[in-house]
């Protein structure tokens, strides 16, 4: 079982995770909903396309605009209480590095708290603790937020991930956070080549295997557009492959940009593995 | 010592043909590099490899991500690494020795030496690059390129380190060790450009004839 603030789902239940960004500058969106209303608006879509829960985010993954926790926070709290509102059971996570963005968005009805920058500020844990929000322990290599990977090597990528992450998910029990209420990140492309991405996709059953929800975030990223060589917006067919792969891995959580198509694959994977019934079958039964 | 001539070549993993895939967006600067460790290395008795380490940009233990290539002693650092290959694609079948730097280099006394340096300029030069956009990159590198093909290795030993490094210059390691080695030469700079956001420089000196 896996809790998420207010919703539970069940071992073999996967889940979108709709990337709703109030940035200027995110890669694939380029500030599209930047505005709160249009944010709004991508997350009446997100919910009607099939999305579980929604991501918020104020700061762009990457290099670019700086932006504070005060403007952070201006971007994300009070929008998280407007979501809140409209969809009272939907699961909502911020993505964030900053205790101080958690403890404010926690206020305002988030559920979970993405640290996509693992556990950079330490103190984020305990706030996800305090207000029994999930939380997200993702593998970034102790890298600073915001930067971008350079010369990195592992011995084992897999095995740093695993041990990484598996460590933030114990340190957020002893802090406090419920146990089904984590959920562990290898991170594509965060403080890896995309040889080290591609090695997480193709080992992400090892992943799996350590028994802690796994959620992945692959959306049109690098380590698709290398693969392919292909521009951001040229990358979906990539990304689902590479959902597809996690999914029959056994990956639970699906960040990503194109709600549907997502969807519709993790329906067909979990039909392929059986954790899921067709949706209708007659052919050749009549 | 004596040393005879230096190739200088960038220490990027993209050097190893097979790490960029199907493409190889560095090959005129692999067969420059090459080039230049080739014409170093003819006609002397010793090779010394000068390998920085220091910062993510020039790890002491980096190690192939693609598991798929040739094997050049991981996880030894990035810079011997790349040495050693840029080497054995130049044929080169003299003894090696691979020094880290900064550090001290030592060789027996009579023997011609050629030397390779290891080392980049700035990696902060546009959206997308190791450091993003940092706009000290461009003097910097500028006066880098100035120096390198002018075989002004008193110059070299006066580069600032610290800038240097938030830059990400792996060269702020190793070039004052080639100019503490060779205040002057006759220099070639063959190659400079930054298809990445980040200054390759290959060039080759000579020992100034007294």
């Amino acid at each position: 079982m896996l809790r998420l603030g207010r919703r539970s789902f069940e071992d073999h239940e996967t889940i979108v995770m709709a990337i709703v960004n109030r940035t200027r500058d995110s890669f694939y969106d380029k500030g599209a909903t930047y505005a709160e209303d249009a944010a709004l608006e991508r997350v009446r879509q997100v919910v009607a396309e099939g999305a579980g829960m929604v991501d918020v985010g104020g700061v762009k993954a990457g290099p670019g605009e700086a932006v504070d926790a005060d403007e952070e926070l201006r971007r994300t709290a009070g929008f998280v209480a407007r979501v809140r509102e409209e969809f009272p059971d939907l699961v909502v996570s911020v993505d964030t590095w900053r205790a101080e963005v958690g403890r404010e968005v926690c206020r305002a009805g988030a559920d979970v708290l993405n640290d996509a920058w693992g556990g950079h500020d330490p103190a984020l844990i305990e706030v996800a603790a305090e207000f029994g929000a999930a939380y997200v322990c993702t593998h970034t290599n102790g890298a600073t937020p915001r930067q971008p990977p350079h010369r990195v090597s592992y011995a084992d990528v897999v095995r740093a991930a695993i041990d990484d992450t598996v460590a933030l998910a114990e340190r957020a029990v002893a802090a406090g956070v419920a146990r089904e209420s984590l959920l562990i990140d290898p991170a594509h492309d965060f403080e890896k080549t995309t040889w080290h991405s591609l090695e997480i996709t193709r080992r992400l059953d090892e992943m799996v295997a350590t028994g802690w929800p796994v959620l992945v975030s692959l959306s049109n990223k690098d380590f698709v557009g290398e693969s392919l060589d292909l521009p951001t917006d040229q990358r979906l067919t990539g990304t689902l492959a590479a959902t597809a792969v996690s999914a029959w891995h056994g990956a639970r959580v699906f960040r990503a940009h194109q709600i549907a198509e997502t969807r519709q694959v993790l329906d067909m994977v979990g039909v392929i593995r059986g954790d899921r019934p067709p949706a209708s079958t007659t052919r050749a039964l009549a | 010592m004596s040393v005879v001539a230096a190739a200088v070549c960038p220490m990027t993993p993209l050097l190893f043909r097979h790490l960029s895939g199907l493409a190889d967006p560095l090959a005129e600067l692999r067969e420059a590099a090459v080039a230049a460790v080739r014409d170093a290395t003819a006609g002397a008795d010793e090779v010394v490899v000068l390998a920085p380490i220091g910062g993510r940009e020039a790890p002491g233990d980096w190690r192939d991500p693609s598991h798929s290539g040739p094997v050049h002693g991981e996880p030894l650092s990035l810079g011997e690494q790349v040495g050693r290959h840029l080497l054995g694609l130049a044929d080169c079948t003299l003894p090696v020795t691979c020094v880290e730097v900064p550090g001290l280099v030592a060789a027996p006394q009579g023997v011609k030496v050629a030397l390779l340096v290891l080392g980049d300029g700035a990696a902060a030069r546009r959206n997308g690059a190791p450091g993003y956009i940092d706009e000290r990159s461009f003097p910097y590198d500028d006066h880098l390129a100035a120096l390198l093909g002018d075989g002004d290795g008193t110059g070299l030993t006066q580069l600032d380190e610290k800038l240097g490094a938030e830059l990400l210059a792996t060269g702020r390691l190793s070039f004052p060790v080639l100019g503490s080695l060779m205040p002057q030469a006759d220099a070639e700079l063959r190659w400079r450009g930054d298809p990445l956001g980040l200054t390759y420089f290959v060039a080759l000196w000579r020992a100034r004839s007294r």
